[in-house]
């Protein structure tokens, strides 16, 4: 079923549309919620949580694309578990190894000091993808978007995980270079 | 800055790319090709094989029979055994652990609402809005005039950190009222501008900040162009609803355990309505405070009535129990509470009203009006009876408090629904009268109730047809009707959906007086004008056929000039979609309204010019020169 067909099945409160978005987008929703959580169980309940702040969402939203919509839920409720998880215990997530990567690109902290917000670095990051072959764009965003470790994204792309994480690595640099002559570090 | 927030500010990244890493890459089809044909000889060789050979008998294939020892496809990613999660019990009291689960509970509750996220949960249609006219005092406004001065929230990109309320003479920026608060609404009465902000950390409302709440920052007017300010109040709880009239401003805070269970605090003491005048606490004493039936939640309505002419608090009453909506009108207010499945019990509905002295009147309890079990206890794996009353909208007049809502039928082929009507007099001879309708669709949606005086018109919609209802009101006595009239589906018009939105979506109706109500009509995009005098025929004078100026969408806002005139905000269509958006993009559009002289038909025209948006207040338009389309 395409998405606006599923979108129509929300706007008429049809119970059908959390089972055909779970249909086509579970999967992926799942192991994304999965990547961050290192938890099955609570993957699970992310996602269900997703499902109802879609049914919530729409109407009014017409959400498009819907596959966006709903990652972008997932991994706001993903990430916010994970944060209340982290003060109980150290995650052993790839999202933890994702977050100490990314620690290395921006290694000073006292340089910025939040006085960068949010919005622009994210403008300054597309900014910074544009720059880059597609291929290597797709490596950045399934490792630190979708949090999927390097050993998945090799089998998605293709390359060996060695490859990924060399080129991985070199990205990270880029970036930070690419933030450093942009006055964000 | 550091990885988290790096990571966490990916979350605002062009959906596009999120999109495109999702899409199957090219190398792994070059995989494919290599490895398929081999794949493609192994399958032919096993069909072969399994087809000769009868599955289970001597020699077969034999598969498990243990579900567990062999993964489905559906399974999803398998937890590391080797890396066992405690989740805090504590964060998670009422999450949805499976799909069926949170099935059961949409078909009990079909309109969950989540109050986690109390900056998105405004109240639904509020109050008695008048043909013609001007609901500011229940909604505010994103800008307001005073004395040829506007002041206006300029909705700019929330992360640059602009609080601010600019002021504007002649179309031309003079000054600012800076603010530690996201301006959300402005009101203005008796030379005062009020401001309301919400007072949180960032994007999404920060629930453990200490000073999470709502800010009411009051400023004298006395010389216009510098607006002093004279009070301050910061209630505590997320925004629920805010309302002037008289000269007192009301503000109703919505704090505690939220519908998914989700807790601010860990320590419960802290749940406890507080507000600061000025930075100094205000006593909330225990008198001040009631429990509403009997709750599941720790959960709190904290309502405030303020003197803005002297800053004195009149009257506060804060609200424990599992309230899930706020109706209020000038003099009086309503808490609703939730139709709840929890931890093994159902609640339905109860309406418990309350007038300006903030006394309580009455409660209407919809499983009495119903004749239902209103509590009950469900076994495991038990679903919640499949019919109950939800409200959707709750007004008074004369005394006499109206509710309209949907009485649900649920059954395992979908159910049908029923508008339904009640009438409530706390101190009548007969205090509650129901009345039910089965429209011509089994399943439909109040998109939205617009009270007149004697008559609720309410608009239905399913899928994308949407249709109209009257309930007509006289004491207690209800009529309700179904219109044969169908219409374009409309549950609000997409504007900027920019965080914080002061008005939220606009409201269908756009009512000019005498019946006659404009109507939006997104296919194709323009106003209908509806003449609904008569609930037994209701009329659509003129049909739009997309009269938007190319390139453009109706956005939120509009105000009523006159009963023929009226000014809507258009946005580029460009920009419709845009989570955030300058305010610069938008216009001000005119609309104006000709009736024929026999009133059957009508010409609805959208003037050639547009007003700017920016420091322009659409009641200064002036009408007779020419804008200078800044």
């Amino acid at each position: 079923m395409d998405d606006s067909a599923i979108i129509e099945l929300f706007l008429a409160r049809s119970e059908q549309a959390i089972r055909e978005l779970d249909g086509k987008y579970g999967k992926l929703c799942h192991s994304l919620s999965y990547n961050i959580l290192h938890s099955r169980q609570d993957a699970e309940e992310c996602v269900n949580d997703a499902y109802l702040g879609t049914w919530d969402a729409i109407p009014p939203a017409r959400p498009n694309p819907l596959l966006a919509f709903l990652c972008k839920i997932v991994r706001n409720l993903s990430l916010m578990r994970y944060h209340a998880d982290r003060t109980a215990k150290r995650g052993g997530g790839s999202c933890a190894v994702a977050l100490e990567e990314l620690e290395d690109c921006l290694a000073s902290p006292r340089t910025v000091e939040g006085d960068l917000e949010e919005r622009e670095l994210v403008r300054l990051i597309e900014g910074f993808l544009d720059t880059l072959p597609p291929e290597n764009r797709v490596l950045f965003m399934r490792r630190y978007w979708f949090s999927d470790s390097c050993g998945e994204v090799a089998a998605r792309t293709g390359l060996s995980e060695k490859n990924v994480s060399v080129r991985l690595s070199r990205i990270r640099k880029q970036l930070r270079h690419y933030l450093e002559e942009r006055g964000v570090m | 800055m550091n990885g988290t927030k790096l990571l966490d500010s990916l979350e605002y990244i062009s959906p596009a790319l999120i999109e495109a890493a999702d899409e199957p890459p090219m190398r792994q089809r070059v995989i494919w090709f290599k490895w398929g044909g081999l794949a493609a000889c192994l399958c032919a060789i096993t069909a072969v094989f399994a087809l000769r050979t009868p599955q289970g008998g001597p020699g077969g294939l034999v598969f498990s029979t243990n579900p567990s020892a062999s993964p489905s496809v559906s399974d999803g990613p398998q937890e590391s055994a080797s890396q066992p999660v405690d989740r805090p019990q504590e964060l998670t009291s009422d999450t949805y652990s499976s799909l069926e689960e949170l099935l059961i509970y949409l078909r009990f509750h079909e309109v969950h609402r989540n109050d986690q996220d109390n900056a998105a949960s405004r109240p639904k249609l509020t109050g008695k809005e008048g043909a013609g006219a001007d609901s500011a005092w229940q909604a505010g406004r994103d800008v307001v005039s005073y004395e040829g001065t506007v002041y206006q929230i300029i909705k700019g990109d929330p992360l640059y950190n602009e609080h601010y309320v600019a002021i504007f003479r002649d179309g031309a920026e003079t000054g600012r009222v800076d603010l530690d608060t996201p301006p959300e609404a402005l009101y203005l009465t008796d030379g005062k501008l009020i401001v309301v902000g919400r007072r949180q950390g960032g994007m999404e409302p920060d629930l453990e900040q200490k000073d999470y709440g709502t800010a009411v920052m009051v400023y004298d007017l006395s010389d216009p162009r510098k607006p002093v300010q004279t009070d301050v109040f910061h209630q505590r709880g997320g925004w629920a609803a805010c309302w002037v009239s008289s000269g007192r401003l009301w503000l109703v805070t919505l704090d505690g355990v939220c519908a998914c269970g989700y807790s601010r605090l860990a320590d419960l003491d802290d749940y406890k309505p507080r507000l600061a005048h000025n930075g100094e606490a205000v006593p909330w004493p225990e008198e001040d405070i009631c429990i509403l039936g009997e709750p599941t939640q720790v959960k709190y309505a904290a309502v405030s009535c303020i003197d803005l002419e002297d800053g004195t608090v009149l009257r506060k009453l804060a609200c424990y129990g599992d309230i899930s909506d706020v109706y209020f009108g000038e003099d009086w207010f309503a808490l609703v509470t939730q139709s709840a499945v929890e931890g093994g019990a159902y609640s339905l509905q109860t309406v418990y009203t309350f007038d300006g002295g903030m006394s309580f009147t009455g409660k209407c309890d919809m499983a009495a009006v119903f004749g239902l079990e209103g509590t009950g206890k469900l076994a495991k794996g038990e679903a919640a009876p499949p019919e109950y009353p939800d409200v959707k909208a709750v007004a008074r007049a004369d005394g006499i408090w109206r509710v309209v809502g949907e009485y649900v039928q649920n059954s395992k082929t979908g159910g049908t629904k029923e508008l339904f009507a009640v009438a409530y007099d706390p101190d009548g001879p007969r205090p509650i009268t129901m009345e039910r309708l089965r429209l011509p669709v089994e399943r439909f949606t109040i998109d939205d109730v617009l009270w007149e005086e004697d008559r609720t018109v309410i608009s239905t919609g399913t899928g994308q047809t949407g249709a109209l209802a009257f309930a007509e009101f006289s004491g207690t006595d209800i009529s309700l009707l179904a219109g044969e009239l169908t219409c374009d589906r409309v549950q609000g018009v997409d504007g900027i959906y920019w965080y914080g939105s002061p008005l939220g979506h606009i409201k269908p109706f756009i009512p000019l007086g005498n019946g006659l109500y404009l109507r939006y009509n997104g296919t194709p995009d323009g106003l209908d004008l509806y003449d609904l005098s008569d609930s037994a025929s209701p009329k659509c004078l003129y049909q739009s056929s997309g009269d938007i100026p190319e390139g453009a969408r109706l956005d939120f806002d509009s105000r009523v000039i006159d009963e023929s005139t009226v000014a809507v905000k258009l946005i580029p269509q460009a920009r419709a979609n845009s989570y955030y958006g300058r305010e610069e993009v938008c216009t001000w559009a005119i609309v104006t309204v000709d009736l024929d002289s026999e009133g059957t038909g009508a010409a609805v025209r959208f003037w050639d010019r547009q007003f700017p948006v920016t420091g322009t207040d659409p009641t200064d338009f002036n009408f007779f020169e020419p804008s200078d389309n800044r």
